[in-house]
């Protein structure tokens, strides 16, 4: 049970943020590439948020983690959703 | 079987991208070699044991001050409350990270060249020696940072603002490797094109690291400001301590032989055209870094062997494809092969670990058992690191030299007592302290000082 949630954490916390904001702003791109951008994109945009948030006294917890990761993925698809494709 | 090569869309041969999965198999099975290699010590380098000590610290009493704006913190603390163990983040996370330099090398390569050579550059990373080194080493934070860079490099070339994120934690995180990709992007500001994109998101790179580490980047700051960042402009004690730590250049420049001339190839080629290449200024870059001596000029050896093994991609390729219809050709990449394989597998299998025997490092453990004030000694700084991680206790680090014997132990006499010296293999003998009556020993490389007040 423990693995399967690290599993699962994992996947949330190191992929779908990632791939929300890949899936918004880079269009075109093969599955490999999606992938380690969706990592790369993940392991960056989630600790910095979290850091800002520490730096304003919100210290990191579990739900803080969450719900800020959760965030992140809404903001991109609703982006995604209102047309916003590109970062350029 | 599939054929390995396809015919492509546009009637190119394409390479087939199952090719991937051979260097990554290589990859992964070379990085979990040293933990069945040495069972039951610390496997990597002595950064291991600091790493494990702010990991778990942090993660038990995240509201220290040097926990809060730390991203490596950040990132264990995450994995962490996500479900991983301390060695998992310590350990599975690095390897983790090799896999991701290793895919974004392919990912660089593969937008500034095109896919075969990024095949080939993977191969060469999954093969390099002096990239195994660099694993060995330890350096949890460089790694992240080194592949963190190469993506950085892929979001520029797609213009995309995506970059600011990515290079500015990169940027907090790694301010070393922050500083050649600062000098690439300077150069690739002078001398390339988009210079409104270049300058936007190098402001919000900027931006971002400095808000987050403005502290180290300010630590730094007079070592540039009163001798240039140059190590040869420092006091002799602390040239030693500044060259950085990795193998020095003359090695270096060994164990790449077989693929730096690749890399110059492609690199005369590209300044021939006159084209703005941002891999080229960061080889540049780094190769400039390390000629002039700069602060921790060795590690950026592992940078530049980073660029060279990317440039070197397209090179090796034509040379393979140029050479591979003749008997002799055939025989010569063979020779290559051999060469790179053979002193890839010397240096997987003959290096070790600081601490090789298991039962130094339970002994080390053991001072976690002693008294809650007691203090762990040491004579030699490589060993701070394992102190730090496993004994529990203040530790000092006190070189003990033939003409300080007497005020050693006047210095010891002014600590709370009791001190517990570790001696262990890598440390010179000391016969001066293994056969004091001041110092009784305790196990195979523990001593207890005997002198002293008890306060």
């Amino acid at each position: 049970m423990k693995t399967f949630l690290a599993i699962i954490g994992s996947l949330y916390f190191l992929i779908a943020p990632g791939l929300a904001l890949t899936l918004t702003f880079l269009k075109n791109i093969d599955w490999l590439d999606r992938l380690i951008l969706s990592f790369t994109l993940s392991i960056t945009v989630v600790p910095l948020v979290i850091i800002y948030l520490n730096l304003t006294g919100l210290l990191l917890t579990l739900p803080l983690a969450i719900i800020s990761t959760a965030v992140i993925i809404t903001i991109s698809l609703l982006l995604r959703d209102a047309g916003v494709s590109s970062l350029r | 079987m599939p054929s390995q090569i396809q015919p492509g869309a546009a009637g190119k041969r394409e390479i087939n991208q199952y090719w991937l999965l051979l260097p990554l198999v290589i990859l992964l099975v070379s990085r979990i070699i040293p933990f069945l290699h040495w069972p039951g010590v610390v496997p990597l380098g002595a950064d291991a044991a600091a790493y494990l000590h702010n990991f778990e610290s942090c993660f038990s009493n995240p509201s220290r001050n040097d926990c809060l704006s730390s991203p490596e913190i950040t990132i264990s603390n995450l994995l962490q409350l996500a479900g991983w163990s301390i060695n998992g983040v310590l350990y599975g996370f690095y390897i983790l990270s090799v896999v991701f330099v290793g895919l974004a090398v392919y990912l660089v390569t593969k937008e500034y060249f095109d896919r075969k050579a990024a095949i080939t550059s993977l191969i060469i990373f999954s093969l390099s020696s002096s990239q195994f080194l660099a694993y060995f080493a330890f350096y949890w934070k460089m790694m992240l940072a080194m592949g963190l860079t190469l993506v950085s490099f892929y979001l520029i070339k797609k213009k995309t603002y995506l970059v600011i994120p990515v290079a500015g934690l990169m940027g907090s995180l790694h301010p070393l490797s922050f500083l050649p990709f600062g000098l690439a992007m300077i150069a690739q500001f002078i001398f390339g094109q988009n210079k409104k994109f270049i300058f936007i998101s190098g402001t919000g790179i900027l931006l971002i690291a400095f808000s987050i580490n403005w502290q180290e980047f300010t630590n730094w700051l007079p070592y540039y400001t009163t001798s240039l960042g140059i190590t040869k402009n420092f006091p002799t004690d602390l040239t030693e301590v500044f060259i950085g730590h990795f193998v020095n250049f003359s090695y270096y420049r060994q164990l790449i032989l077989i693929y730096l001339p690749f890399a110059i190839i492609n690199l005369v080629q590209i300044i021939w055209k006159r084209q703005a290449n941002l891999i080229v200024f960061y080889f540049l870059a780094n190769l400039l870094i390390i000629i002039l001596n700069f602060i921790f000029h060795n590690r950026f050896i592992v940078l530049l062997d980073l660029a060279a093994i990317i440039l070197a991609g397209r090179p090796v390729l034509d040379f393979i494809n140029s050479l591979r219809w003749t008997w002799a050709g055939r025989l010569i990449i063979s020779l290559l092969i051999f060469g790179l394989v053979t002193s890839f597998s010397y240096q997987l299998w003959s290096i070790e670990p600081f601490i090789t025997d298991p039962e130094e490092i339970n002994e080390l453990k053991s001072l976690a058992l002693t008294e809650k004030n007691s203090i762990a000694l040491t004579n030699n700084r490589l060993y701070l690191p394992f102190l730090n991680a496993y004994s529990q206790r203040s530790v000092i680090e006190l070189p003990l030299t033939r003409n300080n014997l007497v005020s050693y132990y006047s210095i010891l006499d002014t600590y709370q007592q009791p001190i517990y010296l570790h001696l262990g293999e890598k440390t010179e003998n000391n016969p001066e302290l293994k056969n004091n009556r001041l110092f009784k020993q305790v196990s195979k490389h523990i001593w207890q000082y005997q002198g002293g007040n008890k306060k």
